[in-house]
């Protein structure tokens, strides 16, 4: 998924810092997401993404750096703009007395080239609530009106602010279907964020782990977990019975000379593969207890550079 | 917020595809301001709010005997064209600047930023609901008040003229300083509490239901900086007979210094509107959002 290197990238972002007052709260962040690309920028709260996200928005004025959008620098993007940027918020309660489908059609007066609001709902599986009125909409339904509100304008760019967060399993397994299909079918760019590891595996095509203000890693969710394997974990209990444990980059070498060295069998020998996860919580508990070494930092410049 | 940014446009020029006309707001704004007109008649409990003021005006009328002091006129007249200028004076600085606090929290006013056009329609909406709304309670109560207890109407082509002219620059006086309100009041809730207190001592010091020169003169001349006294002297102009002007505190109607301090604040609103609406619309963000709603649910207020 990093092939799209003849494209102009529809987000790009050099050095992007900010900070209140003498808090610095993003350092240097680097990002390059292109067109068709579903991205997750992930991380604990407080890492940063909703500072970050609303930069790229245009809601935020950074301290330092440089950031394009959609070929424009957010801070001047006009309505034209606006026009082809999507926004799915969690914290939206808008427009509660509206119809259904009756705010969906007053949305799409907005733009130039709007969806069919009846194809729309249909898409977001809201038909047979087109005439409720929105405050009576579960929890779920009304964040894929909130979709459908996001891409009636057909942007080519649409955010998704923690998406799914208090979806039912199902809803969240057909929100997950619904976004793969904007991405792959319409070559809509998503930018999501989440605190959720395994829905940003499950929707992204690259995954960037913001934690502390700065991007620890990035890559496909497959490159991560292969990085995050590379330093496997042997433990062992020694002949005088403490329990040792090994991070190697090669178990099987390690094995073999604990064979080789021992008498006879070894006894609790296990290899342990760290999992995407454990490399997540390993970075996220790394930066709470200070030390902020920028150790996977490069991730991401290998990623910008293949 | 601060600090220096290194570059802003950057390179490859062009890549923005040319974008189709773009349309007015005008359009957007009077289909959003028919739908929430259509909203608010199909809402019973918003629309008794509205008509209770009616309704209390008429109760008044209906009760009071009298003639106002040295006049032939009858003081139901003198209540009825002060409950007209009232119910003008609320939807302006009372009931818009809910709305607008209302849904800047919920949400509406950064949907409609991150939307092409959507402030200018918004705000489009928003007179239109506040003027249909301001004109059609008006026309009401005049109308039940004339049918019911024998209310005041303008007499000749003056009368309704001045009618005309001070109902909309009464209008202009309130509303975009109500916007100015809506826009810097923290939350609906402290909104009510806020709103609730001046909009009353103005009720009852601006001589809207009582002559005014019943109250202390320190009193009078505080009232006289606001609008309201004027919407209301300007109203009893136009709906009671020349005669009653013996009743007000210079022996006349002061038409001229109605129309000049109602264009002062209708000035002043538009000066403070224009910034504190811009601003409150560019510190929309879906943090700010979340961070409200956060906090209303700590302070107990129930979000849904």
């Amino acid at each position: 998924m990093t092939s799209h290197t003849t494209a102009r990238p529809v987000i790009q972002a050099r050095g992007l810092t900010m900070s209140y007052g003498d808090v610095d709260v993003l350092h240097g962040i680097d990002l390059d997401i292109h067109r068709g690309e579903v991205f997750a920028l992930l991380g604990p709260n407080g890492a940063g993404k909703t500072t970050t996200v609303e930069i790229l928005e245009g809601f935020r004025r950074r301290s330092a750096g440089e950031v394009s959008v959609l070929g424009a620098d957010p801070e001047r993007g006009d309505d034209a703009w606006r026009g082809r940027i999507g926004l799915v918020l969690q914290s939206w309660r808008d427009h509660r007395r509206w119809r259904v489908a009756e705010l969906l059609t007053h949305f799409a007066t907005y733009y130039p080239d709007p969806r069919d609001p009846a194809e729309l709902l249909a898409l977001v599986g809201l038909t047979g609530q087109a005439g409720r009125q929105v405050d009576r909409l579960s929890g779920g339904q009304r964040r894929r009106l909130d979709v459908a509100l996001g891409i009636v304008g057909r942007p080519e760019l649409l955010f998704l602010d923690e998406p799914t967060t208090g979806f039912d399993p199902e809803a969240r397994h057909e929100f997950h279907v619904l976004v793969g299909r904007l991405a792959r079918d319409e070559g809509v760019t998503v930018l999501l964020t989440t605190h959720d590891l395994v829905e940003a595996e499950r929707l992204a095509d690259r995954i960037a782990m913001l934690v502390g203000g700065r991007i620890r890693a990035c890559g496909t969710p497959a490159e991560l977990a292969r990085r995050a394997a590379a330093q496997a974990e042997v433990r062992w209990t020694a002949d005088d019975g403490t329990p040792r444990r090994e991070r190697t980059a090669d178990p099987s070498r390690l094995v073999w000379e604990l064979h080789r060295d021992a008498t006879g069998p070894i006894a609790d020998l296990e290899v342990r593969r760290p999992t995407l996860e454990d490399t997540y919580l390993h970075m996220v508990h790394r930066e709470d207890g200070g030390t902020g070494g920028d150790v996977d930092g490069d991730g991401d410049r290998e990623a910008q550079a293949a | 917020m601060r600090g220096t940014r290194m570059t802003n446009e950057n390179g490859t020029p062009g890549s923005r595809p040319p974008h189709p006309t773009r349309r007015l707001p005008w359009r957007a704004g009077l289909l959003r301001g028919g739908i929430e007109l259509r909203h608010l008649l199909r809402n019973p409990k918003e629309l008794s709010g509205h008509l209770s003021n009616v309704a209390a005006a008429l109760a008044v009328a209906a009760f009071l005997g009298d003639d106002v002091p040295g006049t032939e006129t009858p003081m139901a007249h003198l209540v009825i064209a002060g409950f007209a200028a009232y119910l003008l004076f609320q939807v302006g600085l009372f009931n818009l600047p809910q709305i607008l606090v209302t849904e800047r929290e919920e949400g509406a006013l950064l949907r409609l930023r991150a939307t092409p056009g959507g402030i200018p329609a918004y705000l489009v909406a928003k007179s239109l609901l506040v003027v249909v709304v301001a004109v059609g309670t008006l026309v009401l109560l005049l109308g039940a008040a004339a049918l019911l207890v024998d209310g005041p109407l303008p007499r000749g082509a003056g009368g309704w003229l001045t009618l005309l002219w001070v109902t909309t620059l009464g209008l202009l006086a309130v509303v975009p300083l109500g916007a100015a309100i809506g826009a810097v009041l923290p939350n609906p809730r402290e909104a009510l509490a806020l709103l609730m207190l001046p909009v009353m001592a103005l009720l009852v010091t601006s001589g809207a239901v009582f002559p005014i020169t019943s109250l202390p003169v320190p009193v009078q001349q505080a009232a006289s900086v606001f609008p309201l006294k004027w919407m209301a002297q300007g109203l009893r102009s136009a709906l009671l007979p020349d005669a009653a002007r013996a009743a007000e505190p210079a022996g006349s109607w002061e038409l001229p210094m109605v129309a000049l301090v109602l264009t002062a604040w209708a000035v002043l609103g538009f000066l403070l509107a224009v910034p504190l609406l811009r601003r409150a619309a560019r510190r929309e963000s879906g943090s700010r959002l979340s961070a409200r709603h956060e906090k209303a649910e700590r302070s107990g207020a129930a979000p849904a």
